[in-house]
């Protein structure tokens, strides 16, 4: 039944993802685009994990995701996606508000044909960082993507995040970041070693 | 350009990819996801993602972590500049 739910997410996903690619593209940026219908375990899971949401409002069942070069791309993207077809129904900045994991992107949930399409805007620093935490969550078995885990390994994510962020921003990385995220990966690695912690 | 659909299938405990399957009908995959889903159910050990694409190049750039197959995960510093 999930998963025939899903499926009506097939083609207004198909759609968004052309009009990302043309606003990628458009930009003059390499087109580096997926899309994903949700797994039906992060479904269920999520609806476990927040049980006063709905399944009819969940707004990422059909996402993608663009992997572009710099926040300033990410900005002019996000411009070109709101002057398109879609209805725009929320945008989330975690560039300007950064998630307390540290994760940051732009989340831009458009309605399409009825449905709701999660658009997820990432940097290439943006990706790396999301691509360790899913890394992590694999090699320990742990859940660090929904802020669950060590809180050594969850700081340490924190601090690298806004470390990257900095180096992004500003080209460089001052000697006070350098030293939290040295000080904050010597716990992480040290509480990984201990295991134990499926 | 037409969109490819990668039907991935992870092994948690050995950290690789274990089956990838290319559909070029939307349609089928989207089957072929759900019925890969129920065939895993109550397996905590494997992960069954449908991701779509114009390559798995591109795949692996958007979705990189189901690729670096069991590789060791270095905690990355940064060095004041």
């Amino acid at each position: 039944m999930l998963s025939s739910y899903r499926s009506q997410f097939k083609d207004p996903l198909k759609r968004v993802v052309m009009g990302l690619r043309s606003a990628v593209r458009t930009e003059g940026a390499q087109v580096v685009v997926s899309e994903r219908l949700k797994r039906q375990p992060r479904i269920v899971g999520k609806l476990a994990r927040f049980p006063r949401m709905e399944l009819t409002r969940m707004q990422d069942i059909g996402g993608c995701r663009a992997i572009l070069e710099d926040v300033v791309t990410v900005d002019a993207v996000r411009r070109r996606i709101e002057r398109q077809e879609s209805e725009i129904v929320k945008v989330d900045d975690y560039n300007a508000t950064p998630r307390s994991s540290g994760y940051r992107a732009l989340h831009i949930v458009v309605r399409r044909e009825g449905a709701l399409v999660e658009i997820q805007l990432r940097t290439l620093s943006q990706q790396r960082w999301a691509m360790l935490v899913e890394d992590l969550d694999a090699a320990h078995r742990l859940n660090l993507k929904d802020e669950q885990g060590p809180a050594e390994v969850l700081e340490y994510l924190k601090v690298y995040a806004a470390g990257l962020a900095e180096l992004e921003s500003s080209g460089r990385v001052s000697t006070a970041t350098a030293r939290l995220v040295m000080a904050a990966r010597h716990d992480a690695q040290r509480r990984l070693r201990q295991g134990g912690m499926e | 350009m037409s969109l490819v659909h990668f039907l991935l299938v992870y092994d948690l405990r050995q950290r690789r990819l274990v089956d990838v399957q290319e559909f070029t009908d939307a349609k089928e995959a989207t089957e072929a996801y759900g019925r890969a889903e129920m065939a895993h159910l109550d397996d905590r050990d494997t992960e069954i993602v449908l991701v779509g694409s114009d390559s798995i190049e591109t795949v692996k750039k958007t979705h990189g972590h189901y690729f670096t197959a069991g590789a060791q995960i270095v905690l990355p510093e940064l060095v004041a500049t």
